[in-house]
């Protein structure tokens, strides 16, 4: 076992002013622990050496990793790994790295994952990721050569050139060189237009590392010089312009050392190269329609989660209602969660702070955003569940996350003082139990039939009192109509005199037969509004004529007044039809109330 | 006629079995609301009064409780609306016009008033708070009785000259209160009562968001709507404030009556 703690009283000094003069950015747990080979892509035959690094600022005992006996496509040729320590300041923080070697050699064509790795540090396990290795024939690239690529060139290369909006998209700008070249230093122009994105950094500023890959059929040492996460704000083709590199370049004297320092030494050949990539246009999708989801503009892999706290509180109380979303993405786009919260609460400016991460794979990190609220009156109050949703685009689809429903009880405040006003608390209860119902159709008030009675009735009334009023007047003034018109109730009153008399045991034939003529003469004359006395049967017989009197009717009363003219000198009427002839002349007076 | 009679009173029955189930599922839905409300799930509780309001059953304690639960919810523009509904129903009018006290008591903490022309004031009685139907009844009776009156004139000779005024004049009052409750009632069909249910709105000159401001409303504000003019205005209402302000206002900051 190495024995890593074995530093120099220098080193230990050193380190201990760091770390009491300036914040330390890593925890003691801090520690990273990575594997990588030398080149990812060799050729059969060539050697290739694999690196595992712990990386950390404070770690002291190191086992000797676990490699496995035999790897796929790969030969150890070192029995004991070599060792190296390396100590750097990046931001004010001291880092030691310890690595160990160990040298392969590539047998055989194909690609392969060197698996997992595992040591301990200071008594904690770690495991390495899976490496991916290509080993190439040198003979199939030898028949596909002639590439006509340049010795040097600078290109820039996108994770994904058909992006949706908002994606992050990981923008490269690489550096080729063949090996006998040595790049001596360059310089980046700041003006690369990226119209349409958004762009974040997440280059750390160390030097970069040169890596050996092969390009149509021909070894090339690629670096990255810089490295951009870009955010397409808009859907379309969005240009991404020319990027100018200005280079320092040199003949190398000497076959490079895989590992050797990016920047080669001083020489003789050296010449300055400027170097400009080509534009690329890039197919940015709009994103597909949410629905009724609740986005937040969102794009990426994220979790996110809500808490609020405290759940109780008393009146006037400051309550916080925590949003975090967590992930890779587009985080400083996205907007503020809403929330449906009752209208009691008064919310304040909210506050966001956002924390991001910059490595290599891109940017993530945790976005917080915190609503202030205060509620002034006491009672139990639910903020409902929602649903936040976000674009996926590894899935293609939009994603969500529920956050729950929470009750919060806000409690009057017992020690609060009591203020000038008073607050009231609304003391009527619900009304519970049965009701009564009724319909929300509303008729017109000129749909009450009451209304057309209420002014109908009263002009009936006085339609019929202006006739009543009119008919009494005539009766007043107009001595003929008034006669005509009581005549019936007169030859009525006659004829119910007769028939008294004539249903009397001793009826006097004469005197009720005097009456029934009287009773004739009366009605017609009436009727006819002529006068009453000075009139002959014949006379009066006449008169019905003229009138064209119905026959039937005519003979019965011509009938009737021979026999009331011969009854006073010789009773022919027996006293018991005495009734009949009074029922005979009333059938006669209607007759001739109706005729006349 | 046999047929008829018979015909009208399977209509009526049916008509009446229809409304007495209506009755049953609203008080069904009202007890089912009434238990929310107990479990202080008042949001929901008001979702459910509000559902038997749609179904067209309504009844007094059904909006008091509607307005005690929106006060509850802290929504006190919501529960003057439905404390001012409720007001209109004898069984609860009382403890209606004790919410509408509160609901004004809160507003008026929040210190947002606007001061009402007298005008404004007659209008808002005038229009809203005038039973026209009791009005109608009272110009009939006079029609009525001072017709009575001008025929007692023609047939009795006492009091001749007193029925004829008497019953004149009643019958020109009851026709002119019945051709003038006719004819408001007719008026105020171009106009609804609103009360604001947000907490700020403002009010535009014309209806657009991009027109001048004329004023500022606050939660429980009253309106006059005119219907007739907001007519084709999509989302806009054309709005009379208490102060005898015109404007325009977005439809869904206030709730009409």
């Amino acid at each position: 076992m190495p024995k890593t703690g074995k530093m120099s009283i220098l080193y230990r000094a050193i380190l201990l002013i760091f770390a009491l003069v300036i914040p330390l950015h890593l925890s003691a747990n801090d520690i990273r622990v990575e594997a990588s080979f030398s080149e990812t892509q060799v050729f059969t035959g060539e050697r290739v050496v694999l690196k595992i690094e712990i990386r950390g600022n404070d770690f002291r005992n190191v086992t000797r990793p676990e490699i496995p006996a035999s790897v796929p496509g790969l030969r150890s040729v070192s029995v004991q790994p070599s060792t190296s320590t390396q100590y750097s300041i990046v931001n004010g923080v001291a880092t030691r790295t310890y690595s160990f070697s160990y040298t392969y050699v590539a047998e055989s064509a194909g690609t392969f994952q060197f698996p997992a790795v595992n040591l301990n540090v200071d008594g904690i396990s770690y495991n390495t990721e899976p490496i991916r290795i290509s080993v190439i024939n040198r003979s199939d690239a030898a028949r596909q050569g002639g590439s006509g690529q340049p010795e040097i060139f600078v290109k820039l290369e996108l994770s994904d050139e058909n992006p949706v909006v908002g994606q992050q998209v990981i923008a490269e700008l690489a550096l080729y060189f063949k090996d006998p070249l040595e790049v001596v230093s360059y310089q980046t122009s700041n003006t690369w237009s990226t119209d349409g994105f958004w762009k974040e950094a997440i280059t750390d500023g160390s030097t970069p590392r040169a890596e050996s890959v092969i390009l149509g059929g021909e070894r090339y040492r690629k670096a990255v010089l810089l490295r951009h996460a870009l955010f397409a704000s808009r859907s379309g083709n969005l240009d991404i312009g020319a990027a100018t590199v200005t280079t320092t370049i040199r003949t190398a004297s000497r076959q490079s050392d895989p590992f050797s320092s990016f920047f080669g030494g001083f020489g003789t050949n050296q010449r300055t190269v400027e170097l400009k990539t080509e534009p690329i246009s890039v197919n940015v999708r709009a994103l597909p329609a949410a629905g009724d989801r609740n986005t937040i503009g969102a794009v990426g892999t994220f979790s996110i989660t809500r808490r609020i706290s405290p759940a109780q509180i008393s009146a006037g109380e400051a309550l916080e209602i925590i949003t975090e979303v967590r992930g890779t993405g587009n985080l400083a786009l996205i907007n503020k969660p809403t929330y449906q919260l009752p209208e009691s609460f008064e919310v304040f400016q909210p506050q966001e702070t956002i924390n991001l991460n910059r490595t290599d794979a891109g940017i993530s990190g945790v976005r917080t955003f915190r609503d202030i609220v205060i509620v002034r009156r006491p009672g139990s109050y639910q903020i409902p569940e929602e649903e936040i949703s976000w674009f996926d685009p590894e899935r293609r689809r939009y994603a969500s996350a529920r956050l729950s429903a929470q009750t919060i009880q806000v409690i009057a405040d017992a020690n609060a003082v009591a203020g000038i006003t008073q607050q009231r608390t609304l003391t009527t209860n619900p009304v519970i139990g049965v009701v009564k119902w009724s319909s929300t159709r509303q008729n017109h008030i000129l749909t009450h039939w009451w209304l057309y009675v209420g002014l109908l009735l009263p002009a009936l009334f006085i339609a019929y009192a202006w006739r009543k009023k009119q008919e009494d007047e005539k009766l007043r003034s107009d001595f003929n109509y008034a006669r005509r018109l009581k005549a019936p109730e007169v030859a009525e009153k006659r004829l119910n005199e007769a028939q008294t008399l004539a249903e009397a045991p001793n009826a006097d034939v004469k005197t009720v037969m005097s009456l029934l003529q009287t009773t004739l003469y009366g009605i017609i004359t009436d009727r006819l509004s002529i006068k009453e006395a000075g009139h002959s049967d014949e006379n009066i017989l006449e008169l019905l004529r003229e009138k064209d009197f119905p026959a039937t009717e005519y003979r019965e009363i011509e009938k009737l007044l021979k026999k009331c003219s011969t009854i006073r000198f010789a009773p022919v009427i027996a006293r018991e039809n005495l009734t009949y002839e009074v029922e005979k002349t009333r059938g006669l007076v209607q007759k001739i109330v109706e005729v006349l | 006629m046999r047929i008829h009679l018979i015909a009208i009173v399977i209509a009526l029955t049916a008509f009446g079995s229809e409304l007495a189930e209506a009755s049953q599922n609203a008080q069904i839905q009202f007890n089912e609301a009434n238990q929310l409300f107990e479990e202080s799930r008042y949001s929901e509780a008001l979702d459910h009064y509000l559902a038997i309001e749609a179904t067209g059953s309504i009844s007094g304690p059904l909006f008091l409780n509607m307005g005690i639960a929106a006060t509850r919810l802290d929504s006190m523009g919501l529960a003057k609306v439905y404390f001012m509904k409720a007001q209109s129903f004898r069984e609860v009018e009382r403890a209606a016009a004790e919410g509408l006290s509160f609901v004004s008591d809160e507003l008026g903490r929040r210190g947002a008033r606007l001061p009402e022309l007298t005008w404004i004031s007659i209008s808002n009685h005038l229009y809203f708070g005038t039973n026209y139907t009791f009005w109608l009844i009272v110009g009939v009776v006079l029609f009525n009785i001072g017709g009575v009156l001008f025929v007692a004139h023609w047939l009795r000779q006492r009091y001749r000259n007193v029925n004829k005024i008497a019953g004149i004049s009643l019958m020109a009052t009851g026709f002119a209160i019945l051709i003038l409750s006719i004819t408001l009632s007719f008026h105020v069909k171009n106009y609804a009562q609103a009360v604001q249910i947000t907490r700020e709105a403002q009010i535009h000159q014309m209806p657009s968001a991009d027109s001048d401001i004329v004023q500022t409303g606050f939660e429980g504000f009253e309106y006059i709507v005119n219907r007739k003019e907001s007519l084709g205005h999509g989302e806009w209402l054309r709005v009379r404030m208490s102060n005898g302000s015109n404007g325009w206002i977005r439809w869904d900051k206030v709730r009409k009556l």
